[in-house]
Order: structure tokens, then C-alpha cells, then sequence
């Protein structure tokens, strides 16, 4: 049971890895949403990879925590200003960046721990943008509907993951505990996996005629 | 560092029911939303089939107008031009015959002219009805006091007309619509509504345009609909919409009937 979570974790590097390849094949087709969607996808994997590598060697890596959240709300926020066309998310997108980087200089040593306040700010500020679209949506019929439903699943639930992430690096907790709930956020990340595979397979696979 | 320990194992099953209730939520949410939109997309649909519909029985009216409109003209040509001119032709080959007195021919002759005054007379009368000159010519207002005068000089009706209508305030092709509803209520009052006094109105404000008419004559049960569709009342609501204005209908039996149009100009 124990091993589950590892085998599912590397599934998830290689299916980072596999979603942002077949996204790239219609890059240069679909739109400016999708484009960004593609970067997004392309980065994360990167930062999977690494991370997947760093773990390999037992180094630590949890500083590349910050590039993630941080990547991800840039291009999060960029994806769906794409879609909500609305100026007020670029404002927010700059104030998140304000915050954040003001949270680094005001504390240094948060780079060698998990930003529990920037990280949850950040999602949530995610999954206010994914309600909106879908309240945005409710008559008429948008893009990127399985996409948006993916991200709201996710995205509100890994904020409580995330924010005690912190607890996780604690030696004292017992490695079973941190395997159950590292366990739920690895299910949780491969429905949102799964979900952006079928949003490309359904709507932006290469049809052949 | 034991008892720290404890505070945090504490906290574990904390984060377990939380994270399982933000599933909960975020699946809500999810749910909420699919089942709102397939509501809402079900209502659309049901009106966009009603509209439809509606558009379809507009059509339908339409092309059955346009149909009455031609057998009309096809009666009308046959009665007053065709059998007419059958009867000049035969006149003129009588003229071309062989022993014929010139008496004769010129009886003939004046027969001839006479038909084919008639005749021309008639084809101006086919013509007026089917487009007015008075309207191109001199506009709404005239057009519609013609068609008054005409009704007028059966001698049957007594008519009050009050026009305060500037030229051009509607495009032509509105005027037009405009026309064709007063001739239709006219057609309707000789036809059915054996009424004594007829009021026609037509006034137009800064912002409203507003057409009155009204009869004295047998009314109708607004609820027979079928009735009123014979009546070429679709056939006016149609031009209404066109011209995206609005009607109301007051009638009962015996107590006459009238009709306002009204639209806002912007």
C-alpha cells in the first residue's frame, strides 16, 4: 500500500511530460489561452522533472516548490485573462507578484521551507478565476471547460495540502501519515492529469480525415 | 518536544477532514455548475424552439397572404382586363372582316375605344391598389386620406381623421407597412363590421409615433382567435413587429373595435 504513492508520483513526472508534448503539437493552431496553457504545462513539467531527479538523489528540493507556485500562478493568471478578458486579473497578477517577492526579501529563510501563506494566496486566487469562468459559462458554451473543472477540484483542495506543507518536513511526524495525505494529493493531481488529457483529446487532437 | 509531537499528530486528522471537505466543496461546485447549466440550457432551448415556431407560423402567414394577395390580382386581371380585352379583339377582327360598311366599323370602333377606356381604367385601379402613387408621391399623410376619401365616398361611413404625422419620420419602406395596416382595418370594417362612424389617428411626439383606429361596427370575441386570424389580424401584428412597434387590441361583439399602434422613436 505504502508503495502505491511512489509508483503513482512517478506516473504523474512521466504524464507532465506526456501532456505537455502532445499539447505542443497544436500549438502553433488554437489560440492565445491554449498557447499559454501549453507553457504552463511545458514549465511544470520541467520543474517535475528536476524536482523527480533531485528526490532520485536524495538532495533537497524543495526550493524548486517556489518556482512552481509562482510559475503557476503567473501563467494560471495569464490563461485566464486570456479567457475572462478582464484587466483586473493583471492588476491581481502583479500585486500576487508584489506580495510574494516582498515576503522573500522580508524573510529569506521561507526559501528553504514551504511559502504556506504565498502558496494559498496564490491557488485561491486560482480558484476564484475558475469559478468566475464557470459562472461565465453556465449559458454559453466556453473552451476549456474540463480544464477549468480539473483546476477547481485541484486547486481547492491542495491549498489545505500545501499550507501544511511545512508539517510534512517535521522529522517527527510518522512517515505513514505523510504518505496517506501525500497519497491524496497525488490523486487529486492525476485527476487534473486525467482531465487535461481528455480536454486535448476531446477538443484539440489532430484529427486525421 | 513529546508533547509538541502530540500537538502536531493532533493536527493530522485536522487536515485529513479538511482536505476531504474542500473535495466535497470543490466537487458541489463542480455538480452546482453542471446541473445550473443544463437547466439553463434546456430553458434556452425551449425558447429558441418557440421562436422558431413562431418565426415558421410568421412565414406561413406570410406566403398564405402572398397567396390571397395573387389569386386576387388573378381574379381581378380576368374580370376586368382579360374578358375585356377578349372583347376588343373580337371587335377588331370584325373591323378587318371583308363588307364591312363603314357604319358599322365606326360603331365598332367607338365600341373598341369605349372598352378600352374601361379597360384602362380598370388596369389604374389594379395598379393603385396594389401600390398606392399618392404615397411614393406625396407621402403617408396623403395616401392615407385618399384611402379615406375612397372609403367616404360610398357614402356609408362617417370618418374623423386627425393626422399630425411629419414626413419621414419613419423610413419609406415603415410608411408603407404603416399603410397597409389602415387598409387592412378598412378592408375589415367594409367587410365584416357594418359600422356607421370610423376614427383614424395618426400623431407623432418627440419620442412616439401612435396610429388609433376604431370602428362602431359588429366587434368581436377576442378570444375567438381563429376568427381573428381571418380577420388578416397576423398579418398586421406581423407589420408591427417589423416596424418593431407594439399593438393592442380592444374589441367586443357588437360594440365596435380598435386598434393602437405604437412605437418608440429614438
Amino acid at each position: 500500500m505504502s508503495e502505491i504513492p511512489i509508483y503513482l508520483g512517478d506516473i504523474q513526472v512521466l504524464l507532465a511530460l506526456i501532456l505537455a508534448v502532445i499539447y505542443f503539437i497544436g500549438f502553433s493552431k488554437y489560440g492565445k489561452a491554449y498557447k499559454i496553457f501549453t507553457l504552463y504545462l511545458a514549465v511544470i513539467a520541467i520543474i517535475q522533472l528536476i524536482t523527480f531527479y533531485y528526490a532520485l538523489y536524495k538532495w533537497n528540493n524543495i526550493f524548486f516548490f517556489h518556482f512552481y507556485f509562482i510559475s503557476q500562478f503567473i501563467f494560471m493568471s495569464l490563461f485566464y485573462y486570456n479567457l475572462l478578458k478582464n484587466n483586473f486579473i493583471l492588476l491581481i497578477l502583479g500585486l500576487g507578484l508584489v506580495v510574494i517577492s516582498a515576503q522573500f526579501v522580508l524573510d529569506p529563510t521561507i526559501f528553504y521551507e514551504y511559502n504556506t501563506y504565498g502558496v494559498s494566496l496564490t491557488q485561491s486566487i486560482i480558484v476564484l478565476y475558475a469559478i468566475i469562468y464557470y459562472y461565465r459559462s453556465l449559458s454559453v458554451a466556453n473552451p476549456f471547460m474540463l480544464i477549468n473543472t480539473g483546476v477547481l477540484l485541484y486547486f481547492i483542495t491542495s491549498i489545505l495540502f500545501f499550507a501544511s506543507g511545512n508539517l510534512f518536513l517535521h522529522p517527527d511526524i510518522p512517515k505513514e501519515t505523510k504518505r496517506y495525505i501525500g497519497l491524496i494529493n497525488q490523486f487529486l493531481y492525476f485527476v487534473f492529469q486525467v482531465l487535461i488529457f481528455l480536454e486535448w483529446y476531446r477538443n484539440y487532437r489532430i484529427k486525421k480525415v | 518536544m513529546q508533547n509538541n509531537l502530540a500537538e502536531e499528530i493532533q493536527i493530522i486528522p485536522i487536515i485529513l477532514i479538511g482536505i476531504s471537505l474542500l473535495i466535497l466543496m470543490s466537487a458541489a461546485i463542480v455538480l452546482f455548475f453542471y446541473l445550473s447549466r443544463k437547466k439553463i440550457v434546456k430553458t434556452e432551448l425551449e425558447k429558441a424552439t418557440l421562436e422558431i415556431q413562431h418565426q415558421r407560423e410568421m412565414l406561413q402567414t406570410t406566403l398564405l397572404t402572398q397567396e390571397d394577395e395573387r389569386k386576387r390580382i388573378a381574379q381581378d386581371l380576368h374580370d376586368d382586363i382579360s374578358s375585356k380585352l377578349n372583347i376588343v379583339s373580337l371587335h377588331a377582327s370584325l373591323v378587318r372582316e371583308e363588307g364591312i360598311t363603314p357604319q358599322e366599323a365606326n360603331t365598332l370602333g367607338a365600341k373598341i375605344a369605349g372598352i378600352t377606356t374601361t379597360v384602362l381604367e380598370s388596369s389604374r385601379r389594379i395598379a393603385h391598389a396594389l401600390l398606392p402613387p399618392s404615397l411614393e408621391k406625396f407621402g403617408l399623410v396623403a395616401a392615407l386620406e385618399e384611402l379615406c376619401d375612397q372609403l367616404e365616398s360610398s357614402k356609408k361611413y362617417e370618418i374623423t381623421t386627425v393626422f399630425q404625422y411629419e414626413e419621414e419620420i419613419l423610413p419609406k419602406d415603415h410608411e408603407l407597412h404603416v399603410f397597409r395596416i389602415v387598409q387592412e382595418l378598412i378592408n375589415n370594417t367594409v367587410k365584416y363590421a357594418d359600422a356607421k362612424t370610423v376614427n383614424l389617428s395618426l400623431q407623432s411626439t418627440k419620442n412616439t409615433l401612435h396610429l388609433h383606429y376604431e370602428d362602431d361596427g359588429n366587434g368581436f370575441d377576442l378570444s375567438e382567435g381563429k376568427k381573428a386570424k381571418g380577420l388578416g389580424l397576423s398579418g398586421i401584428k406581423n407589420r408591427a413587429a417589423i416596424i418593431g412597434a407594439t399593438i393592442s387590441l380592444q374589441s367586443q361583439p357588437q360594440k365596435g373595435m380598435s386598434l393602437d399602434v405604437v412605437k418608440q422613436l429614438t
